[in-house]
C-alpha cells in the first residue's frame, strides 16, 4: 500500500480549477466570461467536483488521518448538497431560467433575498460547507492532525488551500447574482456593485469561521435532512406558488 | 459543425473511450472509479456539444457525485486490504468479454439500423424541453407513476435493511423522548 | 544566491511550528504556543505543515524515538529545537528563525537526509504496524489461480525476513511459470537460513522461457545442498545478490518439490526491487499442504511491483499452513475483519493516537482498532511511564492548567474564538493577573453556556454512572459539555485558593478504552480531552 501521488495531486490542484470554473458563469456587470444557458447547474456541477477532489486528497496521501478526513467530507456532503440544490432551485423557479443573467434580470424590482431568505441561508450553509470552511471544516480538523491536509506540504499545500479559498470566494460571488440583485445599485457602475456585494458576503463567511463550533457529520446529518431539506422544499413551494399566480 | 467542434467531438470521444478502458487496466479501486468518472464527464461534455446544455451539465454533476460515493462503497465492500493494495480490476475474463462484446454489438446494431431523420433541422428554442417531450410525452402517465414507486422502493429497502429500527431507538412503545443512538444526531429524532 | 537568501528570509517571517510536549514540558509548551501566536507565526497540526519542530520538556526514550521519526517527516527546510523551560522559548524560536534562512545548510540537509521516511512513523499518530501478527492461512485453496503473464518488475524485496518459514507439504504441481520475466531482480542480502524444502511437490511445473536476465548470483553459497526429499533447513542465503541474473529459457518442468519443509527460513533484508515477473506461467503447480508457519515477512518492501496480467489459473494451494506468519508487506499487515457497532463486518485498521497530536495529553498513547473511523477496541498507555512521580500543582498554576484543558476541548470542538479566550485567560493566570482573570473566567463561562456547544457536546461521552464518575475523580456525572464547564469551575476554585480533590491519572488512563470504545475519532478525541489529563501532570520546572 503506497501513496497514490497521481490522485493526490489531481485532488489538490482540482480545487483551484473547480473554483475558477465556478467564477466563469458569474456576471460582473455586463461581462460574463461564460454566459451559459444552464449556468446555475454548471455552478452546482462544479461544487460536486469538490466532493471528488477533497476525497482524492484524503485518499492519495496514504495516511489514516487524511483518509478519515476525506470520508468525513463525503458524509457532510451527503447532508449539505441536497439542501443546497433545493436552495439553488428557488431563484431558478422565480426567474423561470437557469441562466444567471436572466436570474439577475428577474430581480430588477425585488432582490430574491427578500422573499427567499430561507433559500439564501441554506445556500450560504452550502457554500461554507463545500469550502471546508469554519464550522464545516471537520475534514481538516485538529482532532485528526489536519485531516485531509495532514500530508500536504510545500507547493501541494499552497495549491490546495488556494483552491479552498477560491471555492469560498466563488460561492460568495455567486450569491450576488442569485439573491442580491447582481450588479444593481445606485451611483456606482454595475461591476463594482457586484464586487462590493461579493466582498460583503465573503466577509460574513470569514467572520462566521471562528464563531460557530464544528458541525460534526453525525450531528449535521440530521440537521440537513430533517430541517434544511424540508425548509428548502417549503421555500421552493412558496416561490412556485407566487410564480404561478403572477 | 465547425472545425473546432469536430476536434472537440473526437478528442472527447477518445478520452471517454480511453478512460473507460483505464477502468479495467488500472490496479486500484480509487483509480478505476475516477477513471469511470472522467469517462462520464467526457460524455457530459459531448452532450454540451450537441447543444443539450442542461442534460450535459446534469450528467457531469450526477456522475461525479455518484462516483465519489461509489468509490466509498467499492473500497468498503471489497474488504481486506485488496481494496487498498494494487489489484487487478479484471475477473472472470472470458464471460465478461463475451457479455461486453455482445452488448457492444447490440448497441452498435441499434445505432446503425435506426432510421435516423435525414438532414439536420435547425434546433428548436428549448432543446431540453423538446427532447424531454420526444422521449416521455407519450409515456407521461407511466413516468409519473414510476417515480413515487421508485422512492417507495428505496425507502422500503433502506428500512428493511436497517440494523437499528425505530423500536431500538425509541423503545417498544415508541415513547422515548430522545432517540437512543450510539452517537446522538443533531436534531434528536 | 542573493535572491534565494532574500526569499528564505522572507519565508521565515511566518514560521509554522509543530509543538511536541513531554509530560514535564507543559510550562514550556504553553510559553511556546503563546510566543508563536505573539510572533504572528502559526501552530501547525501535522509534521508535513511544519518548519520548526519544538520539543518541550525532556522526552523519555520512547517519546524521543517518536520525535526522531517525526523529524524525518518534516519537509525541508526544517529546524529542530529543544526547550526545557519557559525562559528558553523565545531565544530558541529566534534561533530557529535564523537557522531557517540558512540556505546552504538546508541544501545539505536535503541532500543527506534519507529519501524515504521510515514506514511505520507518520507523526506517531498515524498507522503503525504491530509486529507478531500470527496469520493462519491453513487450508487455503488457491486452486484455479492463473499467474501466467505476471509482471513482477520493479519489486523491492530488500530486508525481507522469511526466517522460520515452513513450506512443507505444499502442492505446487500443475503451475505454469512459462515466459516469466525476472530480469533486473535484486536478491542481495537475502537470508534463507533454516529453510526446509523437503517433500515439496513442484511436479508438473512449467518454467519455460523465463527471463532472469541481468541477475547476479555471485557470492552465493550452495555448497553441500541435499535435494533428495529436500531438506533445506538451516540454509543461510543472507547477503545474496541476484541482480543482473540471466536465467532465460530455463526449463524446470517436471520438478517434484512435494512435501518440502521451508520452516525456519529467514528472508529478511531481501531486495527484490526491479523484478519483472510479467508473463510468468505458474499454471499446474501444486502447492497444497505447504506449511508456512513461523514466517516473518516484516519490513518487506514490495514497492513498485506490477502484478498486472498475472494468470494463476490451475494452482492448487489447498492445505497450506501459513500459521505463525507475520505478513506485513510494506509494513502494513493485512486487515482483519470485525463487526462494528451497526453490525457491519468491516476491516479493522490499527491506528495509534498520540503521543504527538494537537490537543492530546502529553506522553499518552492510545492504540485503536478502527472500523471506518469508529473505535472498536482501544488500549491506553503512558510512554516511558511518564506520569510516574508527577503530581498536580496547586494554586495559580493549577488554574492556568484547567484553562489550558478547557482550551483543548474548545479547540477540538471547533470553537476557535472561545479557545483563544481560554488561552488568553491561561496567560493572564500565569502572569499572576488574578483580578482580570476572575472576570474573564466568568465571561468565558457565560459565552460557553450561550454557545452552540451545549448542542454539539451535550450528549457526548456521557458518564451516567455516578459511581464510575466518582471512581474517575470527575466532579459529577455528565457529558463532555458538563466536564468542560467543570474545568472552568475547577479553575475558579483554584484561583480562590480552595484545594481540589486529588485525581489519579493512572485510573483515568485505565478507564480510557472503556470510555472511547464505540465512538468515532472526533467524539473520542473530545472525550479524552474532556477528562483533563494534562492538568494532572505537574511540571518539574514549575517553580522557575
Amino acid at each position: 500500500m503506497a501513496a497514490d501521488s497521481l490522485l493526490w495531486r489531481i485532488g489538490g490542484g482540482g480545487m483551484l480549477v473547480a473554483a475558477l470554473l465556478k467564477i466563469t458563469v458569474v456576471p460582473f456587470g455586463e461581462w460574463t466570461l461564460f454566459d451559459f444557458e444552464a449556468g446555475l447547474v454548471w455552478f452546482n456541477a462544479m461544487d460536486v467536483l469538490v466532493w471528488a477532489f477533497v476525497w482524492l486528497v484524503g485518499w492519495g496521501g496514504n495516511s489514516a488521518h487524511a483518509l478519515v478526513g476525506g470520508y468525513r467530507f463525503l458524509a457532510l456532503a451527503v447532508a449539505y448538497e441536497l439542501p443546497l440544490m433545493f436552495a439553488l432551485i428557488a431563484p431558478a423557479i422565480a426567474a423561470e431560467s437557469l441562466n444567471v443573467g436572466t436570474i439577475v434580470a428577474a430581480q430588477s424590482e425585488l432582490w430574491f433575498i427578500v422573499w427567499m431568505p430561507v433559500a439564501f441561508v441554506i445556500y450560504s450553509v452550502g457554500v461554507v460547507a463545500f469550502s471546508v470552511w469554519g464550522p464545516f471544516g471537520s475534514s481538516l480538523g485538529s482532532d485528526i492532525a489536519g485531516g485531509v491536509a495532514a500530508e500536504l506540504s510545500g507547493v501541494d499545500r499552497l495549491v490546495f488551500f488556494a483552491g479552498r479559498y477560491g471555492v469560498l470566494v466563488a460561492g460568495a460571488a455567486f450569491a450576488v447574482p442569485l439573491f442580491l440583485g447582481g450588479g444593481s445599485g445606485a451611483f456606482l457602475p454595475e461591476w463594482s456593485w457586484s464586487l462590493l456585494k461579493t466582498v460583503l458576503v465573503l466577509a460574513a463567511f470569514v467572520w462566521i469561521r471562528r464563531k460557530i463550533p464544528l458541525m460534526r457529520p453525525e450531528k449535521f446529518m440530521e440537521v440537513g435532512w430533517m430541517l434544511l431539506i424540508p425548509a428548502g422544499m417549503l421555500q421552493d413551494l412558496l416561490v412556485a406558488m407566487v410564480v404561478v399566480n403572477r | 459543425m465547425t472545425l473546432i467542434g469536430d476536434v472537440m467531438f473526437w478528442a472527447l470521444g477518445v478520452i471517454a473511450v480511453l478512460s473507460g478502458v483505464a477502468v479495467f487496466w488500472v490496479n486500484s479501486m480509487a483509480r478505476a472509479t475516477y477513471a469511470l468518472a472522467i469517462s462520464f464527464v467526457a460524455v457530459g461534455l459531448h452532450l454540451l456539444l450537441l447543444d443539450q446544455a442542461y442534460l450535459g451539465v446534469i450528467t457531469i454533476l450526477m456522475m461525479v457525485m455518484e462516483m465519489a460515493v461509489m468509490a466509498v462503497y467499492m473500497i468498503m465492500f471489497m474488504g481486506m486490504n485488496p481494496a487498498l493494495m494494487p489489484m487487478s480490476m479484471v475477473h472472470d475474463k472470458r464471460l465478461s468479454l463475451v457479455i461486453a462484446l455482445v452488448t457492444f454489438a447490440l448497441l452498435a446494431a441499434g445505432i446503425l439500423l435506426t432510421p435516423w431523420p435525414a438532414g439536420s433541422p435547425a434546433p428548436t428554442e428549448g432543446v431540453t424541453m423538446a427532447l424531454g417531450e420526444a422521449l416521455m410525452e407519450s409515456k407521461m402517465l407511466a413516468m409519473i407513476v414510476l417515480s413515487p414507486v421508485m422512492v417507495a422502493t428505496i425507502i422500503a429497502g433502506v428500512s428493511l435493511s436497517l440494523h437499528r429500527g425505530r423500536y431500538d431507538r425509541y423503545g417498544d412503545d415508541l415513547k422515548r423522548p430522545k432517540a437512543d443512538d450510539p452517537q446522538p444526531g443533531g436534531v434528536g429524532r | 544566491m542573493g535572491v534565494t537568501h532574500a526569499l528564505a528570509k522572507f519565508a521565515a517571517q511566518r514560521v509554522h511550528v509543530l509543538l511536541v510536549e513531554a509530560p514535564d514540558g507543559w510550562r514550556a509548551r504553553v510559553e511556546a504556543e503563546h510566543a508563536t501566536v505573539a510572533l504572528g507565526w502559526h501552530v501547525s497540526l501535522s509534521p508535513a505543515d511544519a518548519d520548526v519542530l519544538v520539543v518541550c520538556g525532556s522526552a523519555g526514550p520512547e517519546l524521543a524515538a517518536t520525535v526522531d521519526r517525526i523529524w524525518e517527516q518534516l519537509p525541508g527546510p526544517r529546524v529542530r529545537i529543544q526547550v526545557d523551560r519557559a525562559a528558553e522559548v523565545l531565544p530558541g524560536l529566534e534561533q530557529a528563525r535564523r537557522n531557517l534562512s540558512a540556505v546552504d545548510a538546508h541544501a545539505d540537509d536535503a541532500r543527506t537526509r534519507p529519501r524515504v521516511a521510515s514506514v511505520s512513523s507518520a507523526s506517531g499518530a498515524h498507522g503503525e504496524s504491530p509486529g507478531g501478527a500470527s496469520m493462519d492461512h491453513s487450508g487455503m485453496g488457491h486452486g484455479g489461480t492463473d499467474h501466467s503473464q505476471m509482471d513482477h518488475s520493479g519489486m523491492d524485496h530488500s530486508t525481507m525476513d522469511h526466517s522460520g518459514m515452513d513450506h512443507s507439504t505444499m502442492d505446487h504441481s500443475g503451475m505454469d511459470h512459462s515466459t516469466m520475466d525476472h530480469s533486473g531482480m535484486d536478491h542481495s542480502t537475502m537470508d534463507h537460513s533454516g529453510m526446509d524444502h523437503s517433500t515439496m511437490d513442484h511436479s508438473g511445473m512449467d518454467h519455460s522461457t523465463m527471463d532472469h536476465s541481468g541477475m547476479d548470483h555471485s557470492t552465493m553459497d550452495h555448497s553441500g545442498m541435499d535435494h533428495s526429499t529436500m531438506d533445506h533447513s538451516g540454509m543461510d542465503h543472507s547477503t545474496m545478490d541476484h541482480s543482473g541474473m540471466d536465467h532465460s529459457t530455463m526449463d524446470h518442468s517436471g520438478m517434484d518439490h512435494s512435501t518440502m519443509d521451508h520452516s525456519g527460513m529467514d528472508h529478511s533484508t531481501m531486495d527484490h526491487s526491479g523484478m519483472d515477473h510479467s508473463t510468468m506461467d505458474h499454471s499446474g503447480m501444486d502447492h497444497s499442504t505447504m506449511d508456512h508457519s513461523g514466517m516473518d515477512h516484516s519490513t518487506m518492501d514490495h514497492s513498485g511491483m506490477d502484478h498486472s496480467g498475472m494468470d494463476h489459473s490451475g494452482m492448487d494451494h489447498s492445505g497450506m499452513d501459513h500459521s505463525g506468519m507475520d505478513m506485513a508487506p510494506g509494513g502494513i499487515p493485512l486487515a482483519d475483519g470485525a463487526t462494528d457497532r451497526d453490525g457491519l463486518e468491516m476491516d479493522t485498521l490499527k491506528v495509534q493516537l498520540g503521543p504527538v497530536l494537537p490537543y492530546w495529553p502529553p506522553g499518552l498513547v492510545l492504540h485503536c482498532s478502527l472500523n471506518g473511523d469508529v473505535i472498536t477496541r482501544a488500549q491506553a498507555r503512558a510512554l516511558d511511564d511518564a506520569w510516574e512521580g508527577l503530581s498536580a500543582p496547586g494554586g495559580r498554576d493549577a488554574a492556568a492548567r484547567h484553562c489550558d484543558d478547557a482550551a483543548a476541548v474548545l479547540a477540538l470542538a471547533g470553537a476557535s474564538d472561545l479557545a483563544a479566550d481560554a488561552r488568553r485567560l491561561r496567560s493572564a493566570l500565569l502572569r499572576g493577573d488574578a483580578s482580570t482573570a476572575g472576570t474573564a473566567l466568568e465571561r468565558l463561562e457565560r459565552r460557553i453556556r450561550r454557545s452552540l456547544l451545549r448542542w454539539s457536546l451535550g450528549r457526548l461521552g456521557v458518564v451516567d454512572d455516578s459511581a464510575l464518575a466518582q471512581h474517575l475523580g470527575l466532579a459529577h456525572a455528565g457529558g463532555v459539555f458538563d466536564r468542560l464547564l467543570g474545568m472552568l469551575g475547577a479553575a475558579r476554585d483554584a484561583i480562590n485558593g480552595s484545594t481540589e480533590e486529588r485525581r489519579d491519572a493512572r485510573r483515568l488512563i485505565t478507564a480510557l478504552p472503556q470510555l472511547v470504545t464505540g465512538l468515532d475519532l472526533a467524539a473520542a478525541r473530545l472525550v479524552v480531552a474532556s477528562l483533563g489529563l494534562p492538568s494532572l501532570a505537574a511540571d518539574r520546572h514549575a517553580h522557575d
